[in-house]
């Protein structure tokens, strides 16, 4: 498995889905300084997102000692306390050192009883990067679920939660759904209890945050037989779609959902008016332009030139029709128009 | 029963980073993943390079890798630094033979300890040397993670300034060029973290000990003069008197319960029994508890805050964000790492005539802010 090496620690993304279920503990089987460095981010991130709930990590305290002769006492000592609190369920992440010294965490997690115990082979950068934990932590918790019968709504999968504007997006995705009259049945994993993870097989569609949890998408998809669009929508164009693909996917009409959006998108394009014809530079560090761009490049007639003015462009790329209002918002803003 | 929930104390890795990085013209590189760097990359707010292990790296080995590094930054800074992470210290890669010239190296493992102890060890490798022409004294405690840091630099320049004294070396937040130049004396600004440089004349924390420490100084050093720092330590002193005195004709005196690092905590426990008559429920410290006449314990994970706040509950919280957010219910002064939720922008200092008149200043507006608050 060949990773990014800028990308950050597995027990981050595994992390940032975990300490979502709001009544389970989860457990770093590390040092405490691994437990603080993710714990001291989420702290920071849950304000810049008014969260203002701090997140329960419990770490096993890895030390010297244990290095030498072994983790998993102290993770069973670890275990012992996190089955104190009465959680709804507890998961396990291991670090690069549990993975290191090669403490055998699952045989000391099969010992518990009386709550639902989930391991998630994180292994830190020995499991690979942010967005594998992200995975890996969709997946295990995935166990948690049943089956069901499809009912008609939706589940949104693995979203962003250390991104700034999950809300928003959260927020636009239900908007849009709203339009074909579908409701969001889960956010699977997004604030919710553990007992909300029973209903994620449920759902008639799942809907990916982005394309790189199509694993994800498969894995739920061969155990509960839920089709899934690969992710939230982006650009106009790719937002009518979206309309369409979820219609399809649900056997329901989009019609006049597709042609109410369209008519916004038109006052959109409207109110940026000002911005056309205007010199610009778009900067998008690592890779292609997003399609979107090209989209907003003919819509607006923008010409970009070398100096043109350097335009902000969202990573992650915006949601939605509003994402990309706001972000039209903020390059008025730039350019003055 | 081990059970640390939620960690509130970075670990040794990022003390040594710290130091490190405090050192202008010292490239320092974080010998392991990205998850490691990007910690002390986002709280220090300095340069830092890393080798971004993977687990490819652990099983091929990863000295060329480190080597690269290495040498490309030995073409750019005066020094380099490197601070080895857990997985590269248990796999036991003898990475120190490997590098050519002399190299900075801490072995810093997080699990080895805590942000102090990996401070102090890599102030053990820092090349200081004492300067016998170098004038003044040495600047000792900085750290850049404390949120204290400028402003007690700042303040210990302005006073010793006053008495005719010059600051040499800053250690940890200064040139390499300086440290080589230190002076055979330092005071210090937080004693929990002192370098080890330079002959210790005493602490700038408090205003009593200031003076004790400028007493100290005019008995080595020539044109010492103590005069500015009588006046306004007075001026000072009757100003907080007064405005002390003031809130107590119309409260009672503050229930308190301070976070920090142990010399921080009792110091600010001294000056509010002093002043306010403050009770002192606990000094909830992240390092080593030291003597201490308050009661003291360790407070490094989020259950051992929330534990001793319950057991006895106070109207006044010094410490950081975290434990802000564990007694909501209480007045708040922003007093240690780390500080989420609210902007800071300007150097405080702790230290000196101006840091107890800062500390001073934020308990009185925060304990009447509170009280109008319940009032309301």
């Amino acid at each position: 498995m060949i990773s990014s090496r800028t990308e950050g620690c597995t027990l981050t993304g595994a992390l940032s889905v975990t300490s979502s279920v709001q009544d389970a503990i989860t457990v770093i089987h590390g040092p405490d300084g691994c437990a603080h460095h993710n714990f001291s981010l989420l702290h920071a991130l849950h304000f810049d997102n008014d969260q203002l709930i701090l997140p329960s990590f419990l770490s096993s305290s890895l030390k010297e000692q244990e290095i030498i002769f072994g983790g998993e006492q102290a993770l069973e000592d670890a275990l012992a306390g996190a089955l104190a609190g009465s959680p709804g369920a507890i998961f396990v992440l291991t670090s690069c050192v549990a993975a290191a010294i090669g403490d055998d965490v699952m045989a000391v997690c099969s010992e518990i009883s009386g709550c639902p115990v989930v391991v998630i082979p994180s292994g830190g950068f020995l499991g690979g990067g942010f967005s594998d934990g992200v995975r890996s932590a969709l997946i295990a918790l995935s166990d948690l679920a049943d089956g069901g019968d499809p009912n008609g709504t939706v589940t949104l999968v693995g979203e962003k939660n250390l991104e700034y504007e999950a809300e928003a997006n959260y927020h636009e995705v239900r908007r849009l759904l709203g339009l074909l009259g579908v409701k969001v049945q889960l956010r699977f994993v997004r604030n919710i209890d553990v007992s909300a993870i029973a209903h994620l097989g449920s759902s008639s569609l799942n809907i990916l945050r982005e394309e790189s949890l199509t694993d994800v998408g498969d894995v739920l998809e061969d155990r509960f037989g839920t089709p899934y669009l690969p992710s939230f929508p982006v650009g106009f164009e790719g937002t009518l779609t979206f309309l369409s693909q979820v219609a399809d996917a649900l056997n329901i009409g989009s019609r006049e959902a597709v042609s109410s959006e369209m008519a916004r998108q038109k006052e959109i394009i409207d109110q940026f008016s000002e911005l056309r014809g205007r010199a610009i530079n778009v900067c998008h560090p690592g890779g292609m332009p997003p399609l979107f761009l090209n989209e907003l490049l003919e819509l607006f007639d923008l010409q970009v030139k070398e100096r043109g003015q350097n335009l902000p462009l969202p990573d992650p790329v915006p949601v939605g029709t509003s994402g990309i209002s706001r972000m039209l918002s903020r390059w008025k803003r730039v350019l003055h128009a | 029963m081990r059970d640390c929930r939620n960690a509130l104390w970075p670990c040794a890795m990022t003390g040594a980073v710290t130091c490190f990085s405090g050192i202008r013209g010292i490239g320092t590189i974080i010998h392991g993943p990205s998850g490691c760097y990007f910690f002390p990359a986002t709280v220090l707010h300095r340069r830092l390079y890393c080798t971004f292990l993977i687990e490819e790296d652990i099983i091929f080995g990863a000295e060329a890798r480190l080597l690269e590094l290495v040498e490309r930054l030995q073409g750019e800074y005066e020094a380099v630094a490197v601070v080895n992470t857990c997985t590269p210290a248990i796999t036991g890669e003898e990475i120190r033979t490997c590098l050519p010239g002399e190299i900075l190296m801490v072995d810093s493992p997080g699990f080895l300890g805590n942000f102090e102890q990996g401070y102090h060890a890599a102030c053990r490798t820092l090349p200081a040397r004492t300067d016998p022409d170098a004038a003044g004294v040495n600047l000792d405690g900085l750290q850049l993670l404390d949120p204290f840091c400028s402003g007690n630099a700042l303040e210990a320049q302005r006073m010793l300034a006053a008495a005719g004294v010059g600051v040499a070396a800053r250690f940890c937040d200064e040139t390499l060029g300086g440290i080589r130049h230190s002076s055979g004396y330092s005071v210090h600004t937080n004693p929990d973290l002192s370098s080890g440089f330079g002959r210790g004349m005493g602490t700038l924390l408090g205003i009593d000990e200031t003076g004790e420490t400028l007493k100290c100084l005019e008995k080595t050093l020539d044109g010492v003069d103590l005069e500015a720092f009588e006046f306004e330590k007075e001026h000072v002193g009757n100003a907080i008197d007064s405005s002390c005195e003031k809130f107590l004709m119309r409260h009672d005196p503050p229930v308190v319960a301070i976070f920090s690092g142990f010399s921080y905590a009792d110091f600010a426990a001294r000056m509010l029994k002093y002043y306010l008559d403050a009770s002192v429920t606990i000094l909830g410290v992240r390092n080593s508890p030291g003597i201490s006449s308050f009661r003291t314990a360790e407070a490094c994970s989020l259950s051992a805050v929330q534990d001793l706040i319950a057991a006895d509950p106070p109207d006044l919280l010094l410490g950081s964000s975290f434990e802000r957010m564990a007694c909501p219910d209480a007045a708040f002064v922003p007093f240690t790492y780390p500080l989420r939720g609210m902007v800071r922008l300007k150097a405080r200092p702790l230290i000196g005539i101006q840091g107890i008149a800062g500390l001073m200043e934020d308990v009185l507006n925060a304990c009447l802010d509170h009280r109008a608050a319940l009032n309301t």
